[in-house]
């Protein structure tokens, strides 16, 4: 016996037993009277002026009671990580006069029944003028690029003055010279979709007091009450979120997406309204983890050491900046992996393009980089003919070993994880091997 | 838009209700029944998570218009336990850990116990095939399977 | 907007409400997923379920299986069929889906009318005439109420489906054939916008042994017959590289 009341021992989850039983209440499990049903009219195109919004026929749709563009709201334009100092502001809530990537919010249309609102969307006629758009990181880098955003002015977000995140750290290029290898290879990924079975949505109910009750799904609940209110202009504590229970979330609801345009819609109604994606839109517009290119190249020595590494990562943040800035500043702040290389350079790019706005899923700028990273020390063992996880040892950070981040190393343990997961598979290390460790030298 | 008078018995009871034309049975059953165990997932009968029984047999029902089942037999998750005492699927699923955020669970015991009345004693590929429609996007299917042959035991 | 759901008794009222206009809904898996999210053109729905099209009868080696009967009662009624009903869909689907619906599904999915396409069946519609099926194109305002087919000889019937996931999931390729002393046909799912018989295949394997070399041949025979797409299963590329391999495989009784 432990002595201990948790440890050792089974502790049924909180939640569970209103799981098993239908009681755990999700956001959507309310159906307060009166409810009215909002849904986007959205952009059709890649990139382009609005000539013109004619919303005449969708107004005369039975059922539909308002509808909301840009003018609508008060402070329309926000970037969710203002909360702690990012700029400029480069995202509206409904699409001002430009449209950045297909499925953008145009108009809301607030009804009475879902169908309604549907049926009230399809009639809003948008008039396009088309701009030319960019799909691709490293052409949207090029000069003459179209500007995706022109809050940001460039086509890159800029950190400090500076057009990328950036690690200095040593001499790569003195490294390459003296290197007996120089490996160079390429990685990209695809944007990928969270998928919750729960899709991104939001109910607001005004109170009798003038306040407005928040039932969402939010991962961030008072991240989006705190964004939510600078965007209606209105104090914190007018504003009261009810949430917590999230039907799947993995990073892909916390852009405060759906929170603000139905605030101003209850605000304006005076009634209840529902605003829930379906699933056609959490998979076009809710937003995915990064697609991300990342370059490495590795100055290496015969016997596997690794010289230099220099990386060149873009994270493609789609339209609009969302979480994508502090993604990218994590995949710099993770680079160049668990390992003591003593020359690194990299340059990480947060780069805009009309796609859909990337944000945060499950360790973002990390996942992608350690694929490229771990696949790159495969290819490197493979040409050396080595073994892959003697070429992971030799190279493994130590406690007390400097970082390209000029941080003394601490709490390492990259070397007992290989020598235990080597003897779990049944992997032969020879004893030199099996005699290393993180903490003596 | 003429709404249609409606009966069911859902988890026993006979509900008389309105419905709007080609109104789905999940949107009756949360709704109009105030009933919000079954989720509306995709609303497209791609995740499962509105499953319930009809007349035995479990179906999305998001792709039931509830006009067109007049007279059925309905059961939900609200309808499975005995006042506070779970069934032997709830608490399989409860013991065993077989919940994570939960949404799916509601249409995950309900395609359970449609096998489990159909064929007492599944196998595991037998479970697997069950509830091959409905997903789970924490990626817990481990749990929900051995919870369900969990349940299988404890009813013999 | 939907503003009405009718709900005819009868083959004949089912064909009248339909020649008047709107939807004709079996199992509602595919018009009420668009019915739920989003806009619909229609005003109308009519649903058949109540119209007396279900159930399966065998007479004299041949079986009439009315429109709306399900893929879980035409499992149990058919046990030939069982293995390409088990790859169509989750059993919650195939208590709603139907014989009749299947063959309005787009490609990649309705491999039933793939199966039925392989049988070489016929079209029942409501006034009674017969159709083969692979010249049957559905007029507007017509109600199938049957499909008819002889049942193959056991060990005659051959079926298998590629998809990315072991089940529920649309066709990569499905393969469906009858090969018998005097009938050889091979239809295909996934590889074109409809399925399609493979005269190319059908004549590799006509009078032959089944080997290996044969099927080989036949596989690579059956891409003359295909015009595959791009769509979010698989590439046009990756069905065309893919096809001689499950074509052989449905010869084979191979896991996928």
């Amino acid at each position: 016996m432990t002595g201990y009341k948790v440890i050792g021992s089974a502790v049924q989850r909180s939640d569970a037993l209103g799981h098993v039983t239908g009681r755990t209440e999700f956001f959507e499990d309310l159906n307060p009277p009166g409810l009215l049903h909002l849904k986007m009219a959205r952009s059709e195109r890649h990139h382009a002026r609005l000539a013109g919004i004619d919303t005449s026929e969708a107004e005369k749709t039975k059922g539909v009671v308002r509808i909301l563009t840009a003018d609508d709201i008060p402070n329309n334009l926000f970037t969710p990580l203002k909360l702690i100092g990012v700029e400029p502001d480069d995202e509206p809530i409904l699409a001002e006069g430009t449209v950045r990537y297909r499925g953008e919010p145009i108009c809301a249309v607030i009804a009475e029944t879902e169908a309604a609102a549907y049926e009230g969307a399809a009639k809003v006629v948008v008039d396009y003028e088309d701009l030319p758009a960019v799909f691709d990181v490293e052409e949207a880098l090029r000069e003459g690029a179209p500007i995706v955003n022109e809050h940001q002015r460039t086509n890159f977000f800029t950190y400090e003055g500076h057009h990328c995140r950036r690690i200095r750290f040593g001499d790569v290029e003195q490294a390459f010279a003296q290197a007996d290898h120089v490996f160079e290879w390429r990685y990209q990924s695809a944007p990928i979709e969270h998928a919750p079975t729960e899709t991104t949505g939001c109910i607001v109910v005004p109170q009798a007091d003038g306040r407005l009750r928040i039932h969402s799904d939010t991962q961030a609940c008072f991240f989006t009450l705190d964004n939510t209110a600078l965007i209606l202009g209105t104090p914190f504590n007018k504003l009261r979120i009810v949430g917590g229970t999230v039907g799947g979330g993995f990073g892909g609801k916390v852009d405060v997406v759906v929170e603000p345009v139905s605030c101003v819609a209850a605000m304006l109604t005076g009634r209840p309204v529902k605003f829930v994606y379906n699933r056609r839109e959490e998979m076009q517009v809710s937003s995915p983890r990064a697609a991300e290119r990342i370059i490495i190249k590795d100055a290496v020595m015969s016997g596997g050491r690794i010289t230099g590494r220099q990386v060149t990562l873009y994270v493609d943040s789609g339209a609009y900046a969302r979480h994508s800035p502090y993604g990218t500043t994590k995949a710099a702040a993770h680079l160049p992996g668990p390992y003591a290389i003593p020359n690194v350079w990299a340059d990480c790019h947060c780069v805009f393009t009309n796609r859909t706005p990337s944000s945060a899923m499950r360790g973002f700028g990390v996942t992608i980089a350690d694929f490229a990273l771990e696949s790159q020390m495969d290819r490197i063992a493979r040409a050396l003919d080595m073994d892959p996880l003697q070429l992971r040892l030799i190279n493994a950070y130590r406690d007390g070993d400097l970082t390209a981040h000029r941080k003394p190393a601490e709490g390492t343990a990259l070397i007992e994880v290989i020598q235990k997961a080597a003897e779990m598979v049944g992997h032969d290390l020879p004893a030199e091997f099996q005699e290393m460790s993180s903490w003596q030298s | 838009m003429p709404s249609s008078v409606v009966n069911l018995t859902v988890n026993g009871r006979e509900q008389e209700f309105l419905a709007r034309p080609a109104e789905s049975l999940l949107t009756s059953l949360r709704d109009r029944l105030g009933l919000m165990a079954a989720k509306r997932g995709c609303a497209q009968g791609s995740c499962g998570t509105c499953t319930v029984l009809v007349d035995d047999k479990p179906v999305m029902s998001c792709l039931v218009a509830v006009e067109t089942i007049e007279a059925a037999e309905v059961r939900t998750l609200e309808g499975v336990a005995d006042g506070e005492r779970l069934d032997e699927v709830q608490q399989a699923f409860l013991d065993g850990f077989a919940t994570q955020c939960g949404f799916c669970t509601a249409g995950m015991i309900m395609t359970a116990e449609a096998l489990l009345a159909e064929n007492p004693d599944p196998t595991h590929d037998e479970v697997v095939e069950a509830i091959s429609g409905n997903v789970c996007r924490c990626t817990g299917y481990r749990a929900i399977v051995a919870a369900i042959l969990d349940a299988a035991g404890r009813r013999k | 907007m939907i503003t009405a759901v009718r709900m005819p008794e009868s083959a004949e009222a089912a064909a009248e409400a339909a020649a008047r206009g709107g939807r004709v809904m079996a199992g509602g898996t595919v018009v009420m997923a668009e019915v739920n999210t989003g806009p619909v053109a229609d005003t109308e729905l009519i649903s058949l379920r109540h119209a007396g099209l279900s159930g399966i009868t065998v007479n004299e080696g041949v079986a009439r299986v009315g429109a709306t009967t399900t893929f879980a009662e035409l499992r149990s009624g058919l046990g030939f069929l069982s293995e390409a009903i088990r790859t169509l869909a989750s059993p919650t689907i195939r208590n709603l889906a139907t014989v009749g619906g299947n063959l309005f599904v787009p490609q990649p999915y309705g491999d039933f009318a793939v199966c039925l396409l392989a049988l070489d069946a016929t079209v029942e519609i409501a006034e009674g005439q017969e159709t083969p099926i692979a010249e049957w194109n559905r007029r507007p305002g017509e109600i199938v109420t049957a499909v008819r087919f002889a049942v193959p000889r056991e060990g005659t019937w051959f079926y298998h489906k590629a998809m990315r996931r072991k089940l529920n999931s649309a066709a990569i390729v499905t393969v469906a054939a009858v090969v018998d002393r005097d009938t050889v046909r091979v239809a295909l799912g996934g590889v074109a916008p409809g399925p399609v018989r493979s005269p190319a295949a059908e004549r590799v394997l006509r009078g032959q042994e089944l080997t290996r070399d044969v099927l080989d041949a036949a596989g690579e025979a059956a891409l003359a017959d295909i015009d595959p797409r791009d769509d979010a299963y698989a590439s046009a590329w990756y069905r065309r590289r893919v096809l001689p391999v499950h074509v052989r495989r449905a010869f084979q009784n191979e896991e996928a």
